[in-house]
């Protein structure tokens, strides 16, 4: 299977190198900002002449549509002397806007979007990315990835080449809850990494959350990535379009209505590879003796509706889901004088994620603002085999094997957040939801026909799991001074499954104390859990397809963890800004694999296969050095990381590392706008290699050596070594080498009247380092004969040049 | 022409890529001594001396006979076990003892070698089970016409300890057969798998073992009945079932658990890794002891 799905990516890198596009948009948003350059969260920004509006974030961001020229924007917030603007917009605009307690003329900084490209880092921890940062990393093979860009920040790394995951702090990919405008997304990667199911036509922004843990998030030990889809601008109807070799996108959006009062916005993605890689690799399999065709197609939709009731209600509906379809065939037919050999092997694997939630803002006055939501969220997996060998020779022989298997997450939620502002200087936030999980990990049927052995038929099934959590928080986010900002609550939940319930009372407290102007010094305890397990194997065979997801149940019970978390954050002249940061993470109630567990066996169901009661813990230093704003933008993140595992049946009882420890981290990124028509980025990412237990020595056992003298004395000039031990490595002792990679972008625009010519040259790899992405073991036949295990790493991505052309209208 | 050009620029070199395979750096690890020695009350200790290879070859045996094996009792030098290179029954090479271990004695051997040095390993001779019951439970049944054996042997555990016993089985009698109108008899030997029909925990079944613990009957009088199918009475002018008692060692449990779990699961490359237990020091194998005893139901 590897050799076929390697031709495959390699077959979508070399496609996907021709992509053209076009998009354009005119948002206008930023910040509001108090006097002393902290966020104000929950202030007001209207639009004169419409009934419309927003509110900062916890990081006093905003975003709008408006219509080009002259618009009329407020901004207010208790205490705070009103702010009322008069902008003229012609692009895309981004400000900050600085509101004065003293009745001085708040201050604005009209910055220029094209000038921002890196991620924003609050005093809080949390890291916010918008679009402009995915598009200004240099593209892999054609495509912005979303979650390249998390990855590109302190503490947060990819799995390896290839990686489906985000591993953050020392977590696993399971304990980081992805939501898409709050409904979870269970798997976020098409053929498994080659790509995020993300689209950034659809996407707003993304919040990460890593060191601090506000009350209304639960669910998972490591992290949140909270995606906000993108509404559409309520000016004008408009979009893009991009055709390629490979893939194909449409983005539309705008209002619906003459109000301007519903927007909606529409992203069409579609992979058709399968086009060009079934008939070359028809070709490539004749020319290797045998019939056969790998193939791979997937199609994403992102949708959203928006509708204001007035100024104060306003609803929403997000429809996201992405449809992945692998197959590969492999038939031959021999003939001698006398016997005829076929066979025929034939994989399909379909997986997909179905996500929708409905969303209602209610706003009863300016103090008091309510948010419910409803979502539904489906991943799905299928996958079919068939593996037939017939001969026909002196004798008729058949062996004919075929299987099905279905696995399923189901997850449906309700939940209510409210907001209070007390005062001037508090906001208490409340909430309560309940989720429902339906998990199928595993059913299906096999049939076998063996000439030999007889036929057989049997169905398994590792059984429906349904489980029911409600939870219920309680966050106070107070500012007792211009110094302090203290963000306390607690998160309630209970867990039922199996007839089991599980109870669990969460503190989360995050501090920021900012003695002086433009410096914060911050620190955060947050209690964690979460229902769902991830077993990851750590075999010769080892590789992230292999990482299988399961519920906590009666016996795997919900992960629990602590994660506590201190550092600091200086904002510096010329738009430098530079944090460090410590943290401890001590998990509870993990699962692994036990020795001797087949991840790959259908028969034997996964709790029957696993060790439960592990513990954890993950600990580090990472910083971060960045420009923000100008001609020259970048950032460095380097992290240094320890994570272990501990399990009583596991590894003497010893701790050993995770299999995703990685002792050096570095990410670092740089763009340069030469002028208004050439723009240049680079970014090289480092990390140390993954874990995996390896084989070092074998020897024969006591039976060996009855078995060779029984051969002795029989005669045997060749006495059998019997019985062969192999002695490992420490679980996961043995680390693969460091994965970096470096890559290079230049951009040419030039506009021609209203429209602007967009010519992109990215080399990804650019030193053509071969990163693994599988390690296998195979054989090779010595000079005497005798085969000699060896083992191998698999490659995916090589040196990758890619071109777009696009055109951009309406900026 | 120039894109088609560079189109199959980029082909070559996204095809050239995806060719690459590249050796791991395998991580060089030293060759070391292995003892292979499972003892018991039954007769002298013999020790199988090798040593290992490296993991991705395939090794042949290298029986090591240069080697001083020193033997001791409750670290008391007994004795300096001799290489016996021509034994009848080990031509493979072994190290043995004159001296028969003794319940309740720790045994620890200490070899020293040119090349690898020094290892060393001990383990504990086990106390034996005390023998409650034995008796023939059933041996066939009219009524159903079962041709099952059933038997029961009583044990007494010892509660102080941790304790782990292993049975084995051998069937053995006359058999008569029809040659043509001649009655004709033959002996009958076979090595059977104990069913249980009593509950036992931390099993392990390997073969024609059966290792379990006393974690359900710690301290206590326990029966232990077991089947033996398909042995027609009247097939039989003389049938015995002989079982083989062992009280296992801790040591000797979890090296016939984990290398029971070894063979069951390290044919398939999908398969976690098993650590198979060893006790010996700056070396591979085992050193462990097992308690015998003998216990004979005579059934027809």
């Amino acid at each position: 299977m590897y050799r076929p799905l390697k031709c495959l990516l390699s077959f979508l890198a070399f496609l996907l190198a021709f992509n053209a596009f076009s998009q354009s948009s005119y948002k206008l948003s930023g910040k509001v900002l108090a006097d002393d350059f902290s966020p104000l969260y929950n202030a007001s920004v209207y639009i004169s002449g419409f009934s419309i509006g927003t509110s900062t974030d916890s990081l006093g961001q905003f975003q709008l549509g408006l219509s080009a020229g002259i618009n009329e924007v407020s901004f207010s917030y208790l205490g705070y002397r009103s702010v009322a603007l008069k902008l003229f917009l012609s692009h895309d605009t981004i400000i900050e806007v600085q509101m004065k307690t003293d009745f001085q003329l708040g201050e604005v900084i009209i910055a220029d979007s094209k000038k921002l490209k890196a991620a924003e880092h609050d005093a809080t921890g949390v890291i916010t990315l918008r679009k402009e940062n995915f598009i200004s990393l240099p593209a892999l093979m054609g495509e912005n990835d979303p979650i390249r860009a998390v990855q590109m920040q302190p503490g947060i790394q990819s799995g390896n080449e290839g990686s489906r995951g985000i591993f953050v702090r020392g977590g696993s990919p399971d304990q980081n809850q992805i939501l898409i405008d709050g409904a979870p997304v269970y798997n976020p990667s098409h053929l498994y990494g080659f790509l995020s199911v993300f689209n950034a036509d659809a996407i707003d922004k993304i919040d990460v959350y890593k060191d601090n843990y506000p009350a209304q998030f639960g669910g998972r030990l490591g992290s949140v990535m909270d995606i906000g889809a993108d509404a559409g601008n309520n000016n004008h109807i408009k979009g893009s379009f991009s055709l390629g070799i490979l893939t194909s996108r449409i983005h539309i959006e705008g209002p619906l209505d003459k109000n301007h009062s519903t927007t909606f916005s529409l992203s069409l993605r579609a992979c058709y590879a399968g086009l060009f890689t079934s008939p070359i690799s028809k070709i490539q399999y004749k020319k290797a003796g045998y019939n056969g065709d790998v193939a791979y197609y997937f199609g994403d939709v992102n949708a959203k509706l928006a509708h204001h009731f007035g100024a104060n209600d306003e609803v929403d509906f997000t429809y996201f889901s992405n449809n992945d379809l692998y197959s590969f065939t492999k038939k031959s037919d021999t003939y001698q004088p006398g016997t005829q050999v076929s066979s025929e092997y034939i994989e399909k694997v379909n997986w997909a994620n179905y996500v929708a939630s409905f969303g209602w803002n209610h706003r009863f006055n300016d103090k008091w603002k309510t948010h419910n939501s409803v979502s539904y969220s489906q991943y799905i997996i299928n996958s079919q085999l068939s593996n037939h060998y017939q001969e026909n020779s002196s004798y008729y022989y058949q062996s004919l094997y075929d299987s099905k298997t279905t696995s399923y997450i189901r997850d449906v939620s309700y939940k209510n957040d409210t907001k209070f502002e007390t005062g001037k200087m508090q906001t208490i936030r409340l909430g309560a939801g309940v989720t429902g999980l339906i998990f199928e990990t595993g059913k299906g049927a096999e049939t076998t026909i063996n000439s030999y052995y007889g036929n057989s038929a049997a169905s398994f099934k590792s059984g429906l799991i349904n489980s029911i959590s409600a939870f219920v928080y309680a966050g106070d986010e107070v500012k007792p001074s211009d110094k302090w900002l203290i963000n306390g609550g607690v998160y309630g939940k209970s867990y039922t499954v199996q007839g089991k319930t599980f109870l669990s009372l969460l503190p989360r407290l995050n501090v920021v104390y900012s003695p002086v102007k433009n410096f914060s010094l911050r620190t955060s305890a947050s209690g964690l859990s979460q229902d769902l397990h991830l077993l990851t194997t750590s075999t010769v065979n080892s590789n992230i397809l292999n990482d299988y997801w399961v519920p906590a149940t009666a016996v795997a019970k919900p992960e629990t963890g602590w994660n506590f978390s201190g550092g600091m954050i200086q904002k510096l002249p010329l738009n430098f800004e530079w944090s460090v940061d410590g943290f401890y993470r001590l998990m509870n109630n993990l699962i692994d694999y036990k020795e001797g567990a087949n991840y790959s066996s259908l028969n034997l169901p996964w709790y029957d296969q696993i060790v439960t009661g592990g513990k954890g813990r993950a600990y580090g230093l990472e910083t971060y050095v960045a420009r923000n704003y100008g001609r020259v933008t970048g950032s460095i993140a380097y992290t240094l990381a320890w994570s272990e595992r501990q399990f009583t049946d596991l590894n003497s009882g010893n701790y050993f590392p995770y299999k995703y420890d990685r002792r050096h981290n570095i990410a670092t990124q740089l763009n340069f706008i030469i002028n208004k028509h050439f723009e240049i980025g680079a970014s090289w990412v480092y990390g140390s290699g993954n874990r995996m237990t390896l084989p070092l020595q074998s020897y024969n056992t006591w039976v060996a050596a009855y078995y060779h003298d029984y051969n002795v004395q029989n005669g045997s000039k060749q006495p059998e070594n019997g019985e062969q031990v192999t002695v490992y490595t420490g679980k996961n002792e043995y680390r693969l080498p460091a994965y970096h990679h470096l890559d290079i972008s230049m951009t040419y625009k030039k506009k021609v009247k209203k429209l602007e010519h967009q010519f992109n040259l990215s080399i990804y790899n650019v030193y053509n380092h071969y990163n693994i992405f599988e390690v296998y073991s195979d054989y090779r036949i010595a000079a005497d004969g005798s085969r000699v295990i060896v083992y191998k790493q698999l490659s995916l991505f090589p040196i990758l040049p890619s071109i777009s052309y696009g055109i951009k209208f309406g900026a | 022409m120039k894109k088609i050009l560079l189109v199959i620029l980029l082909f070559g070199l996204t095809i050239c890529g995806c060719e690459k395979d590249f050796s791991v750096s395998q991580q060089t690890s030293a060759k070391k001594m292995v003892i292979n020695s499972l003892f018991n009350n039954g007769g002298p200790v013999v020790v199988y001396l090798t040593d290992s290879y490296l993991a991705s070859t395939q090794g042949n045996i290298n029986s090591i006979n240069d080697a001083r094996m020193e033997l001791y009792e409750d670290n008391v030098l007994k004795e300096v076990m001799k290489y016996t290179p021509s034994d009848s029954v080990n031509t493979f090479g072994a190290y043995k003892s004159i001296l028969f271990p003794k319940a309740g004695k720790n045994y620890s051997i200490k070899v020293t070698e040119p090349v690898y040095g020094v290892s060393t390993a001990s383990d504990a001779v086990p106390l034996p089970a005390s023998i409650t019951t034995q008796q023939l439970v059933q041996y066939g049944d009219s009524a159903t016409h079962s041709n099952d054996v059933i038997v029961d042997l009583g044990i007494k555990d010892d509660g102080s300890t941790e304790n782990y016993y292993r049975i084995n089985v051998w069937i053995g009698g006359q058999q008569w057969f029809l040659n043509g109108t001649d009655t004709v008899t033959q002996p009958y030997f076979e090595a059977r798998g104990p069913q249980m029909l009593t509950t036992v925990v931390d099993t392990v079944r390997d073969g024609l073992f059966l290792l379990f613990s006393d974690k359900n009957f710690n301290g206590q009088t326990k029966d232990l009945k077991m089947k033996f199918d398909k042995l027609d009475p009247h097939s039989f002018t003389s049938l015995s079932i002989f079982v083989d008692f062992y009280t296992a060692s801790k040591s000797d449990y979890e090296y016939q658990q984990t290398l029971s779990t070894y063979r069951s699961t390290s044919s398939s490359a999908n398969s976690e890794p098993v650590h198979v237990f060893s006790n010996v020091q700056n070396g591979y194998g085992i050193f462990a002891a097992e308690q015998y005893q003998g216990v004979v139901f005579n059934i027809k």
